[in-house]
């Protein structure tokens, strides 16, 4: 094989000046790396790795501090805690897990450097090249021109009556953000003015506007077609984690990339094809990558994935769980990647036909909407039936087929997800659900139904203070209600509330302080088949 | 040779239409399904744009219809069925049991008092906020004045047991349980439709709240609350307190120009009263604040710009551009927060209000789309009657001797459902001469010249 390329992050006081080191002391070491010299070993986010991978280096090593030397005390520590969830990140991916190394050198560790790079480079080679260099990339495409998606998303019927500005729960914070001036500056011909603006990102795509809109403009999607040309121009709307998420699932676009997802099947039963024609496949979706890109936020996505599979188990169903399964592309496709979101409806499509499946049930809404409405639109054979979680169990339920035998004690109230909700018009089968579980009592938010307050963030993009003050009062008020848990049926909701309460938190703790949790763990516990400890409230984040 | 004409609907439309007719010597049978005649207008307490006593000047109508020589009113009545054509059509009518002999009966009132389920029945005529029994007169100034017995809640009716206490109270003997439906034979020449309107029901769109804050009503309970001979007897009272509100809020167009609720049409009328509710509220007390919430002020008749103006300048009416997003209400006062978007300077507000009034949309009332079966009228997608030219036949429809009239052919004012009962009044007669010339032309024919 050629050379591996190797991309090392070094920090300014340790690792760079070992390296230094090294070079004044002319020590031989191979000319395959890269050096990025940054301030701290702490600074290097999962985003720069994947980045580098997915650019095609074949390794990545994070230089930093011995442990205790560190100039700003803790963080090598940091550093080291990020590159072991990357690395589990990056065997889910396929990549391997060895691609990337963390190494503690010192200023004057010249040998040291050197010798680790000699180590890498040999498991590099013996690793082969890194797939994504090979991979054919995919093309941005044209973005839709403003007629097409003014037409078609019915903007031309706007009335400017502010209905939808004063719906939106971004709009009552933030006094720039009004839907209505949005729609009517592209009426009046400045949607370049959009393109370039803040605004276009600050769009929750919840559709609470479009909810209430009296003539169907459909602002979201307005907003979601809107944002290719943002892209084309370089732009983004400030992704979180420095676009952590959408590195990865832009990876698993990739051909030659088999992905290694299922190693939290264990114990359970499940299975790799489809053996009869009324067999389902459970889309897992990216919960297993959140379970590492939210650790630390306690989001516990895994579990959601775990209870689910646990549940179809429970009433009879060994579902099919794909080894190779991508990401739905959701977040990509709303954040203004149409072309790498098309690229894994494809490439999940071709994998779902081949295992032989007709039918998907799914835990995730973000998931569920975009398999029974953007696939269809953008695949030309798509026909795959997709049903909710909660909408299967409330069936069984109607044809008195389940019964939960264990009570589970708790007043709870349900916070309904945008693309259960509004995108899908799932409604009542999670109610259905939870107030089937004995001991359960169902309280209602002021806001519930078509009217629920959205969690504050879609797409990992602009997640500030307003999303926060958004969370604050959503949690508010499911404390209000007197509830013990505020259950939700999204795994982003769940990151998005967990993450508002796990750093501090504006004015009284105790008014939002609430434990959250995913309506497949109340099901999984009054089955009797609870994979995972009940949830304890939201894990502080560490001071350092 | 029928040369009657069969009006559908007794609201002020139909009794135009039927006053020009009999007035011309004409005969005219009213079906109107609900006991009293009147319709909506005989509900609402002021009318616009001279702010009239709505039953004022109606009710003198309503009487000389129901009283002409030439009218034949037919209460709980509905058309069943029409056979025939222009100049001959039989129409079949099922008349449904009052359980009150309306020749015997003088709306005494002693059996409503009588009456063991008195207070008891949500009194729909007063949009459910005052109750009535059983047995019970729809409206102070019901025509004909005459009981009814409702066959739902009446406990002799729907139990078979009951001290039946009215029998014992009528010194008519006008009660009787014994009376069936009916379904009689008429014969008429021509048929107009004037089957009026409905209320939108704004509980879907529960971003207002109806239903779930009490203090959010919809406009057709205002006039029952602001209206003299309502349940409150003309005081302006809150469900939640009873208290008298003095910040109100007129949100216009629920339900319509939204196609969500399927109603894309501008209402025509809900600007205008709306400035009226708002004018009668400070006529009542002028300390109340009234701020009107519209989309776009569309007041298009004689004088209805001047009387918005007037609004403004005379009542102290604020008008603001948006349409709201959203009512809450503030648990523990009952008092509502509407949410708007301030179009013109920018910014989403709030503002506090004691009652919020919902502008609902006019919609075609249950049941006109089978009357349109069996009529073989065509509808419009809105399941308003369609006429056959919009321009040069308003009144016209498909069928040759059947008119269309008043707000069942779109959202219409008292003035428009006036003028065009009128004009369908004229186009019936035109065709009773038209088929009974041609009738005789031939009889004529046959004579030896």
């Amino acid at each position: 094989m050629a050379e591996p390329e190797i991309v090392a992050f070094v920090c300014n006081w340790c690792a760079y000046a070992g390296a230094d080191y090294a070079g004044v002391s002319r020590i031989q070491y191979p000319t395959n790396v890269r050096l990025v010299r940054v301030m701290c070993s702490g600074r290097v986010e999962p985003s720069f790795i994947l980045k580098a991978l997915e650019e095609g280096a074949d390794g990545v090593l994070v230089g930093g501090c011995h442990e205790a030397d560190c100039h700003y005390i803790s963080g090598n520590l940091k550093a080291r805690e990020q590159v072991e969830s990357t690395k589990e990140l990056l065997d889910l991916l396929g990549l391997g897990a060895d691609r990337l190394r963390i190494k503690w050198v010192n200023a004057n560790e010249g040998e040291v450097f050197a010798s680790e790079i000699l180590d890498f480079v040999t498991t590099l080679k013996k690793m082969g090249p890194n797939p994504l260099a090979k991979a054919k990339k995919i093309a941005a495409g044209t973005p839709p021109a403003v007629e097409e998606i003014m037409s078609n998303t019915d903007a031309y019927l706007c009335v400017e009556c502010g209905k939808c500005t004063a719906s939106c729960p971004v709009s009552r914070r933030d006094p720039e953000f009004s839907p209505r001036a949005t729609v009517e500056q592209s009426l009046e011909n400045k949607h370049a003015e959009l393109e370039t603006s803040r605004q276009l990102w600050d769009c929750l795509t919840c559709r609470t506007c479009e909810e209430r809109c009296p003539y169907n403009v459909r602002f979201s999607e307005f907003i979601r077609d809107s944002r290719p040309e943002a892209r084309a121009l370089g732009l983004d709307g400030c992704p979180t984690q420095s676009g952590q998420m959408y590195s990865w699932m832009r990876m698993m676009a990739a051909d030659n990339l088999p992905q290694q997802r299922t190693s939290w099947t264990e114990g359970l039963k499940t299975k790799e094809k489809a053996t009869a024609k009324k067999d389902v496949m459970f889309f897992v979706g990216c919960l297993p990558h959140f379970n590492l890109s939210h650790s630390h936020v306690g989001a516990n996505s895994l579990d959601i994935a775990r209870n689910s599979v646990a549940i179809l188990n429970a009433i009879g169903i060994t579902p099919v769980v794909l080894p190779d399964e991508r990401c739905c592309g959701h977040d990509l496709l709303f954040a203004g990647d149409a072309a790498n979101f098309e690229a894994l409806a494809k490439k999940n499509a071709a994998l779902i036909k081949a295992a032989g499946v007709k039918r998907i049930v799914i835990s995730c809404p973000e998931g569920y909407e975009t398999l029974a409405k953007e696939y269809p639109r953008v695949l030309k054979d798509w026909d795959v039936g997709v049903v909710h979680i909660s909408e299967l169990l409330a069936g069984r339920l109607d044809a008195g087929k389940l019964e939960f035998k264990n009570p589970v004690d708790a007043t709870v109230t349900y916070q309904d997800p945008c693309r259960l909700g509004r995108y899908m018009g799932v409604y009542d089968a999670p109610r259905k659900v939870l107030e089937a579980i004995p001991g359960v009592e169902l309280v209602e938010m002021p806001h519930s139904g078509q009217d629920a307050i959205c969690c504050g963030v879609s797409s990992w993009v602009s997640c500030g203070s307003t999303a926060k003050s958004i969370q604050m009062a959503r949690l508010a008020e499911a404390k209000s209600t007197g509830a013990d848990v505020l259950v939700t049926a999204c795994p982003k909701c769940q990151i998005h509330f967990r993450c508002a309460l796990s750093g501090r938190v504006p004015g009284d703790r105790e008014a939002v302080d609430i434990p959250i949790e995913d309506l497949t763990s109340l099901v999984a516990r009054a089955l009797g088949v609870l994979e995972s400890p009940a949830p304890a409230k939201a894990k502080s984040r560490s001071k350092s | 040779m029928a040369e009657s004409v069969l009006i559908i609907g007794g609201g002020v439309c139909g009794i135009q239409a039927a006053l020009d007719l009999a007035d011309k010597g004409m005969h005219v049978y009213m079906v109107e399904k609900e006991p009293s005649i009147g319709g909506r207008m005989a509900l609402l307490d002021k009318v616009f744009p001279t702010n009239d006593c709505s039953i004022c000047i109606l009710a003198p109508k309503m009487i000389t219809c129901f009283n002409h020589p030439n009218v034949d009113v037919l209460t709980c009545a509905e058309v069943e069925g029409l056979s025939g054509k222009a100049g001959g059509f039989k129409v079949k009518v099922r008349k449904h049991a009052r359980y009150v002999d309306e020749n015997k009966c003088t709306g005494c009132d002693a059996c409503t008092q009588a009456c063991v389920l008195k207070g008891r029945i949500p009194d729909e005529w007063n949009q459910n906020f005052g109750m009535r029994g059983a047995a019970y007169i729809p409206f102070m100034q019901a025509v004909p004045r005459v009981a009814i017995i409702d066959p739902e809640e009446c406990l002799l009716l729907t139990k078979g047991k009951c001290k039946s206490k009215c029998v014992e109270a009528c010194q008519r003997g006008a009660i009787d349980f014994e009376q069936k439906d009916e379904t009689v034979t008429l014969d008429a020449g021509a048929v107009i439709v004037a089957t009026g309107l409905d209320m939108y029901d704004p509980t879907p769109v529960t971003e207002y709240g109806y239903g779930r804050f009490e203090n959010v009503i919809h406009s057709m309970e205002y006039e029952r609350l602001i209206n003299a001979s309502g349940p409150t007897g003309g005081h302006l009272k809150r469900r939640s307190d009873g208290e008298r509100p003095k910040r109100i809020a007129y949100i216009q167009c629920v339900g319509a120009r939204d196609v969500r609720s399927g109603h894309p049409y501008c209402c025509s009328v809900c600007c205008m009263y709306a400035t009226k509710d708002a004018m009668l509220a400070y006529m009542h007390h002028d300390d109340t604040e009234n701020i009107i919430f519209y989309t776009d002020l569309r007041a298009f008749g004689r004088g209805f710009d001047e009387y918005i103006r007037r609004g403004a300048d005379e009542y102290g009416i604020t008008y603001v551009r948006a349409r709201p997003g959203e009512v809450t209400e503030d648990p523990e006062t009952k008092n509502l927060y509407v949410w708007y978007e301030d179009t013109e300077g920018g910014g989403v507000k709030s503002m506090e209000f004691d009652m919020v009034v919902l502008s609902t949309a006019f919609v075609p009332p249950p049941g006109v789309r089978t009357l349109s079966e069996k009529l073989g009228v065509i509808m419009d997608e809105h399941d308003f009657f369609k006429a056959q030219d919009d321009l040069l036949s308003p009144m016209d429809t498909n069928v040759p001797g059947i008119y269309i009239a008043g707000a069942c052919t779109r959202p219409m004012d008292v003035t428009d459902a006036v003028t065009q009962g009128g004009g369908a009044a004229d186009r019936a007669a035109q065709a009773i001469i038209e088929f009974s010339g041609k009738a005789s032309a031939k009889a004529g024919s046959g004579k030896p010249s």
